[in-house]
């Protein structure tokens, strides 16, 4: 609202209307002048100056220019404005408004009604009614489209108002009577957005809308889609019959509608396999047509849906994949999804002319699709098990000498070496002929050093490489230290002689290392060698299965949601809906506050609490494919899991389940003997650090504070967790033994925002509250890394983050936080308000389950002691 | 179902903003353009639809503007992009063409236009037609600038639009007695790709017949196309045509799409299509034709070491117009992408000296011209006009790092051929035998043009 000079434009406005406004209306040049004046007036207040002051001469030189339409337009869009920052201005003009409700002219009707629905002054609601009842009843089609979307204007701002004077049963009425498909769309659409049409999607209301469909413009055939796409039909007869009356749709020249309705098609055949398959088929050519003859963003919606298919059905695409190809000139973003479309239709039977075209891009200048046409490649070669022709082109792509061709390959090679052992041969020369000094990103290193560990002995300079990477030990990325570190020991089971310098060297300089996973590491292999050098080795040098399938970095479940989703925003963030809309009632959900967050909470911290939320949660839908395998090498630092999980994992034979933080050993033996290590440790603080069960690295980074603060028995917690091997019972290490017999805490438990509110509102009544002095280091720790490690601390006994405040906010910082017993349905609900001064923590815990409750605050109570 | 819908200029200035429902912040327009112009770092194209804090953005790039719309529910991501398009091809029918400048002198038309399309962001009425009844303002005419080589040079967006080089408002018959006409072009576009001896790897035409009509009162019309047209793969007809054994004298389609109002069984049946042609621009229909045709240009490239210095190579694009001499391409741009190993270039064309060309009077003076474009790391050559038959040779110095000889070799490319070549028969094979405009007036002879073009929708020559 503030420009440099509003007081000087305003006036210079005001004195050119009134000037005009004692001229002749009808003058051709006067109405030239007063439109010209009034579009410097619309300019202006679009540019955010209050020209309301401007409304007196305004409004009286439209009044004398009554005929001449493009005035009043301008005059209405001025009003709409003006109305809004300066309500009092409405009331001057009611008149105006209603007798223009009366006008001869159904534009100047229809305009006018449409114009004072959306005032938004309450003072002139009973006004807007009025206007509303008489354009329902009006003899036009145009002026009752604009009483029906009033109607909903109305309901949002007066919903009492419109049930009074039963607008909304008109609705209804003019549904089933009228005779303008716009007039019946604005109806339906109308009725839907007030929750009326649950349940009235009665076959009859089916019928003549099909009957109707293809008088409706597009968009309300899209919705006429949706609607229908709800109805069950009451017999396999009805079902194709409504079907086959919506099979123009497929063919029409609107994506929109083609989306609509193959969704339709799918979920309406989703029971009959046959004509669910038909379907699919029917697909193929219209979906082409939009590929190749549409605007980018239309192709990109397209594809998105597509994906989604060619995901659950690549069988009956697999033919398709030229018309995935890239063109030079498709937006990157078209270009990315292009790939994963391939990569998902990728089989025997196309997969080499796949490779072959994606060869094709590693060569092109532009890097990110090089790197997404390499990761196709490996991620194809995962896929399709006859893999010769497609290890081959990995192996090109590493002749290619580019660096960052190069080490996305690494990366990629690695995988497949683990998918395919036997593949080792061919590849382990190639990686080995890499000069070490090109491989440079953090990654490929580490993935290098993989190699070179695994396959050591068929590398003849092995140790030597390792030897002269040691030296510079302490200037590598911890992911490439870590890595170090585990080539090192392997190979030194491998070739001992050769290999003891390199291995020293790199566990003194890992043991003095600054980070925290690097030291763990270190200390543990040292420890384990110290112990016994064959235990080390049943430890860190196994004979692993090759893996046989990684990984989804979509579950199953996700996946099915995602379709039933289809044709919405989901499949184009391949998330669920929940993750990114917070509700399905937009803000006036958040003015009605249901979760009592305290009362300095406004609602836009609720709302940005909530949508770091769901961020965070479409960020784990986002998760590249590779990542979660990757994880498994203990290389890097996507779980953190210092290594000690990866350890334990190999022990227990279980190293095909990258996926899980922490796998429980299946057998007792390995644990046994970590517990004898540290036993033999002497329970030094540090020692205890690689012991927590916990996955992430916060809890690594805190647990010698823990230490000291709750003594030894922390550390007996922590081993008693290891050694009885229970599998849910060790994350739950910090909570005192006790209480953890009665409730178990599932580790990820599901909420949906809603449903958080509205539990959170409901539970009210049976809270617990506790409040606990923070001493500053804690306060800090809860500020640090973005509340990261704060929220992964209590996380650790499978308390869930909900909700953080936005990162950098000052105190009072609430969190919240969410439990799910196992076996039952008990939810727990936890808030966490941190203060600065007093430094103090309190929380609020709301449950259905007392006991649960109950629970969860001891657990919180701990956490909160150790921080 | 939109909250907002706003214009951004590419410097993201609003030119027209419009909120709905008042759910969504008023800084969604700088959120918005923040985000997309630094998507993932520079250089990287920001998705049609992204989400930040719970507000769904979804926006198209044409007439080299952003149309965006907000959003706090869960729409169906074709929907709004399909009305955003529309409501740029709208704009397009009101003011002739779309640009930052017109928008700006005509704002009050586009929000009066909006006003109508949406209401409380429910879609409404979007045809150029039904809208003309209740649109009162004028468009304001705008001097367009035109390059020296017209519009049809101009690269146009990836959809099915045609280089349509009519500018002129649909409001100008009605109301100001304009002349009336209709325009009908055939615009194909040919995907294509050839390895380095000139072999057709594989080939595809994308196409449509677009209309431009300007005649008042929308008198129905017909147009009669090719009879031997074939419409996919499960069409009688084709059992027919492969039991005379030549597959030459038909046109087949494999898909295609036409528009709502033509009669979809008369056209099965005579191969008419007929209906009463909306005002502005539209597709009567659009087609796929995967059947090889014979390519209109041939590019042959080949790098030659230089037998004294290890630091240079010889790069020689030799460019051929293989279509008849009756038609001339304009427009014709080859863009060889060229590794990082690549430090300088130095680029002949085969144009008689320049200095020679400028003495000339009436000879375009630059009617060829090679650039290296280093910050793209491409070379890319134009040459403005082609006619058939014609060959020409660019000869190109490239110094390259020492010692990346063969990776240079091995990594430039894929050359990429852009044109417009207009002229009969279409690449497809497809014709309009005659068009009708039925209304029984004494006199009533409104222009018709008719026009073929094929354009490049990915041409490419891969060297390796």
């Amino acid at each position: 609202m503030t420009a440099k000079k509003p007081k000087g434009e305003v006036h210079e406005i005001i004195n050119a209307l009134e000037h005009l406004s004692a001229q002749s209306g009808s003058r051709a040049d006067v109405v030239q002048n007063k439109r010209e004046c009034f579009q410097k007036l619309i300019r202006y207040m679009t540019q955010g100056i209050d020209m309301s002051a401007a409304f007196v001469p305004a409004t009286k030189c439209v009044a004398l220019s009554k005929q001449d339409l493009p005035l009043k337009k301008m005059l209405y869009l001025y009003l709409r404005t003006a109305a809004k920052q300066n309500p009092a201005v409405a009331l001057l003009v009611v008149q105006t408004l209603l007798n223009d409700c009366k006008d001869l002219d159904p534009t100047i009707r229809g305009l006018a009604v449409r114009s004072m629905c959306s005032l938004r002054v309450p003072e002139l609601m009973e006004n807007v009614f009025q206007a509303v009842d008489g354009g329902l009843h009006d003899a036009q089609g145009y002026v009752r489209e604009a009483a029906v979307m009033g109607v909903l204007k109305c309901h949002h701002q007066d919903p009492a108002g419109v049930r009074m004077r039963g607008l909304l049963e008109r609705v209804e009425a003019l549904l089933a009577s009228d005779t303008d498909p716009q007039v019946v769309a604005n109806c339906l659409y109308v009725m839907q957005q007030v929750g009326m049409l649950e349940g009235r999607m009665t076959r009859q209301l089916v019928v003549s809308l099909l009957n109707h469909i293809r008088a409706f413009s597009d968009w309300a055939q899209c919705f006429v889609l949706d609607l229908v796409a709800q109805y069950q039909p009451a017999s396999e007869e009805e079902r194709f019959d409504i079907l086959e009356v919506l099979d123009f749709g497929l063919n029409h020249a609107n994506s929109a509608v083609v989306m609509a309705t193959a969704k339709l098609f799918l979920h309406f055949t989703l029971s009959f396999s046959h004509q669910h398959q038909q379907v699919l088929e029917t697909l193929k050519d219209p979906l082409q047509t939009l590929i190749q003859g549409r605007e980018p963003e239309v192709v990109w919606a397209v594809l998105s849906n597509f994906l989604v298919l060619a995901q659950r059905y690549p069988l009956i695409f697999s033919q398709l994949y030229p018309e995935f190809y890239c063109r030079y000139e498709d937006p990157s973003y078209l270009k990315r999804l292009k790939i994963d479309v391939l990569i998902a239709i990728a089989d025997q039977t196309n997969a080499y002319e796949i490779a072959e075209e994606m060869t094709q891009y590693v060569k092109d200048s532009d890097e990110d699709l090089a790197r997404a046409a390499i990761r196709a490649v490996g991620q194809i070669a995962l896929k399709v098990p006859d893999v010769n022709g497609i290890i081959d082109r990995l192996l090109l792509f590493l002749g290619y000498e580019k660096d960052f061709v190069t080490a996305e390959t690494l990366v990629q090679m690695t995988d497949v070496l683990r998918r395919y052992p036997d593949a080792a041969a061919a590849c382990v020369d190639s990686v080995a002929a890499i000069p070490e000094e090109t491989v440079v990103e953090p990654g490929a290193r580490a993935a290098y050093l993989w190699v070179v560990g695994e396959y050591g002995a068929q590398i003849q300079d092995a140790p030597y490489v390792l030897e002269s990477l040691s030296e510079g030990f302490s200037d590598e990325a911890t992911e490439v230290k870590l890595a170090l570190l585990t080539a090192c020991l392997k190979l030194f089971f491998k070739r001992p002689p050769e290999c003891r310098k390199a291995l020293g060297a790199v566990l003194a300089a890992g043991v003095a290392d600054p980070a925290q996973e690097v030291h763990d590491k270190a200390l543990l292999y040292y420890r384990l060698l110290q112990h016994s050098v064959g235990a080390a080795q049943s430890v860190v040098d196994v004979q692993r299965p090759a893996v046989t399938s990684f990984a989804d970095a979509q579950s199953a479940e996700i996946q099915d949601r995602i379709f039933d989703e289809l044709n919405t925003l989901s499949v184009a963030y391949r998330a669920p809906a929940s993750t990114f809309i917070d509700n399905d009632q937009e803000t006036e959900r958040f003015e009605h506050d249901s979760v009592d967050m305290g009362a300095s909470l406004d609602k836009n911290e609720t709302e940005s609490a909530l949508h770091q939320a769901q961020a965070s949660l479409l960020d784990v839908g986002n998760t590249d494919g590779t990542a979660t395998p990757l994880s498994a090498r203990g290389g890097t630092p996507v779980a953190s899991s210092s290594g000690l999980a990866d350890l334990m994992s190999m022990g227990g034979g279980v190293a095909d389940m990258p996926s899980q933080p922490a796998a429980p050993p299946s057998a007792a033996a390995p644990a046994d003997l970590l517990a004898d290590v540290f036993g033999f440790g002497g329970g030094g603080a540090a020692a205890a650090a690689p012991a927590a069960p916990a996955p992430a690295a916060a809890t690594a980074a805190v647990a010698p504070q823990a230490v000291q603060s709750s003594g030894f028995s922390g550390l007996d917690d922590l081993l008693g967790g290891l050694g009885g091997g229970g599998g849910s019972g060790a994350s739950a290490a910090a909570a005192p033994a006790p209480a953890a017999a009665s409730v178990s805490l599932v580790p990820q438990p599901q909420i949906t925002p809603h449903e958080f509110q509205q539990k959170w509102a409901a539970w009210t009544p049976s809270a617990r509250t506790f409040q606990q002095q923070l001493s500053s280091s804690a306060l800090a720790s809860v500020q640090a890394n973005g509340y990261r490690d704060f929220t992964a601390h209590i996380g650790q006994a499978h308390i869930a983050n909900f909700a953080t405040p936005r990162e950098g906010s000052a105190p009072p910082l609430r969190f919240l936080f969410h439990a799910q017993a196992a076996g039952s349905s008990v939810h727990v609900l936890v808030q966490v308000t941190v203060t600065k001064a007093p430094a103090a923590a309190s929380a609020v815990v709301k449950s259905d389950d007392p006991a649960a409750a109950q629970h969860v605050e001891e657990l919180l109570q701990n956490l909160l002691l150790t921080l | 179902m939109l909250s907002q819908v706003f214009l951004l200029s590419p410097r993201g200035d609003t030119l027209i903003f419009k909120d709905f429902k008042g759910n969504v912040p008023k800084t969604s327009t700088e959120t918005f353009f923040r985000k997309a112009k630094f998507w993932d770092g520079e250089g990287r194209d920001a998705p049609p639809a992204f989400t930040v804090d719970g507000v769904q953005y979804l926006h198209v790039k044409v007439g080299g503007l952003y149309w965006v719309a907000s959003t706090r529910e869960n729409v169906s991501p074709s929907l709004v992009l399909e009305l955003l398009l529309r409501m740029y091809w709208i704009c397009r029918d009101y003011f002739g063409y779309v640009s930052e400048e017109m928008v700006r002198k005509n704002f009050l038309l586009v929000y009066e236009l909006l006003d109508e399309i949406i209401d409380y962001g429910l879609p409404q009425n979007s045809s150029t037609e039904r809208l003309k009844q209740f649109i009162m303002m004028e468009p304001v005419a705008v001097k367009q600038r035109l390059g020296g080589g017209g519009r049809a040079g101009l690269k146009l967006p990836g959809g099915a639009t045609g280089p349509t080089e009519v500018i002129k408002s649909v409001l100008d018959t009605d109301r100001t007695g304009a002349k009336e006409e209709i325009f009908v072009d055939i615009v194909e576009k040919l995907t294509a790709i050839f390895d380095a001896s000139g072999h057709q790897k594989s080939s595809s035409i994308v196409g449509a017949i677009q209309i431009k009509s300007y005649l008042s009162g929308n008198p129905p019309i017909r147009l009669g196309l090719s009879e031997n047209l074939i419409l996919g793969r499960r069409d009688s007809r084709m059992q027919q045509s492969s039991a005379y054994g030549s597959d030459t004298d038909v046109v087949v389609l494999d898909t295609y799409s036409i528009n709502e109002g033509v009669d979809a069984e008369r056209f099965g049946a005579e191969r008419v299509l007929e209906l009463a042609p909306p005002d502005g621009h539209f597709a009567l229909m659009n087609y796929r034709s995967s059947r090889s045709f014979r390519p209109p240009f041939r590019v042959y490239p080949l790098v030659e070491d230089d037998m004294y210095a290890g630091d240079k190579l010889t790069l020689y694009l030799r460019l051929l117009a293989e279509y008849p001499a009756s038609k001339t391409a304009s427009g014709v741009e080859v863009t060889v992408p060229l590794p990082r190993s690549v430090q300088r270039v130095h680029c002949e064309t085969d144009a008689p000296n320049e200095s020679k060309l400028l003495a000339l009077p009436g000879r375009g003076a630059f009617e060829q011209s090679a650039e290296w474009r280093e910050r793209e790391r491409k070379l890319v050559w134009s040459i403005k006009n082609l006619r058939g038959g014609q060959e020409h040779t660019l000869r190109c110095r490239l110094t390259v790092d020492q010692g990346s000889i063969e990776s240079t070799k091995r990594d430039y490319g894929p050359i990429m051929v852009q044109f417009v070549l207009p002229g009969k028969p279409s690449a497809s094979g497809l014709d309009v035998r005659y068009m009708k405009i039925l209304k029984d007036e004494k006199n009533y002879a409104p222009s018709r043009w008719f026009r073929v073009v094929a354009m490049a929708n990915s041409y490419q020559i891969r060297p390796h």
